[in-house]
């Protein structure tokens, strides 16, 4: 039967650059998240509040 | 109808988005349960890297059914995304902002779906799957008032039916697994590189930023965002089908009406 696993280089560099690329763009995702969060915050902020029924006739 | 509906008869012939992953492989066997034969659609947008890992599955897949029941297309579609994802990033970045970091992967999807669309009225195929699944429904194009909203539109103005027959399934590399169709049992465990799909560039900021602020801190105004942004999108996917159509000379209107005859056609000779 065929050997079809990856050579082990092959396997470590995927390995190893699994995980480099997580540790650097994870922070990435977060900074643009606390980036979102503020613009909701602020588009939240600037929404008007809306309009008041009045009350009886015209 | 329900997200994670399958159809609710038989079909001679379904197309499945097929990443290569378990959802979108597991999704398949779940068609081939009611459609005599599936197209296993694998698109290439451009920006990810070892798309030919879709094949593992695919292969899987062809060799467990045989090659007349399930067929593996692998299809460049960069043309599509220019003109749905990218169409006008400046105005996307100044309606969205930050936003846009999980709504790359809506643009990406309704690229896919507009060349699933065409490939379908083309060859005839009144039903698409895909493997969305809830446990992934921080992600905009897995949501289910996005599926829902989109599977409307769909059936109404293309007469394509588009089901999600997983939704609801956890474990799906588990199941493939005892299917004998995967390798091995843990690969919903591997991250960024896979053995069985394609590895995107925007997948790692999306999915962090989509899991932990998109959907658990903004709450439910991300799936009227989700669901305008595809609204948004819709006459861009209309003018690239019918741009298509026209350009071969081909008879929109009736290639729409040969997929809606097909809905309501009980096929019983299917297997199961």
């Amino acid at each position: 039967m065929p050997d079809d696993r990856p050579p082990v280089f092959v396997s470590f560099m995927r390995f190893v650059g699994r995980y480099a690329i997580a540790i650097a763009l994870i922070p990435v995702g977060v900074a643009l998240g606390v980036g979102g969060l503020i613009q909701f915050a602020v588009r939240q902020w600037r929404r008007k509040p809306p309009a008041r029924a009045h009350d009886g006739g015209a | 109808m329900e997200t994670h509906s399958r159809p609710t008869h038989s079909y001679e012939q379904a197309s499945v988005l097929f990443s290569g992953g378990t959802d979108s492989a597991l999704a398949a066997v779940e068609m081939l349960k009611s459609c005599r034969k599936v197209t296993l659609l694998t698109f290439d947008p451009g920006y990810i890297f070892f798309v030919e890992n879709s094949r593992v599955h695919a292969d899987a897949l062809i060799l467990k059914y045989g090659a007349d029941r399930v067929e593996h297309v692998i299809r460049p579609i960069k043309d599509i995304v220019g003109r749905i994802l990218f169409a006008d990033v400046k105005k996307d970045l100044k309606t969205y902002g930050f936003d846009m970091t999980a709504l790359v992967c809506m643009g990406c999807r309704l690229s896919m779906h507009t060349a699933t669309i065409i490939h379908n009225l083309e060859h005839g195929i009144p039903v698409m799957a895909d493997g969305s699944i809830e446990k992934q429904s921080a992600i905009p194009e897995q949501r289910q008032a996005v599926i829902e909203a989109n599977r409307k539109r769909y059936l109404d103005q293309y007469g394509i039916l588009h089901v999600s027959p997983i939704y609801s399934e956890r474990e799906s590399d588990v199941k493939l697994f005892a299917e004998g169709v995967s390798p091995k049992e843990n690969l919903k465990k591997q991250f960024i590189f896979f053995d069985t799909q394609a590895t995107c560039i925007f997948g790692v900021p999306a999915d962090v930023y989509a899991r932990m602020f998109y959907k658990p801190l903004m709450g439910a105004s991300t799936d009227i965002q989700s669901v305008d942004y595809c609204k948004e999108r819709h006459p861009l996917m209309q003018g690239v089908i019918e741009a298509y159509f026209t350009s071969r000379g081909a008879d929109l209107p009736a290639l729409v009406a040969r997929l809606r005859s097909m809905h309501g056609q009980s096929e019983s000779t299917v297997d199961a």
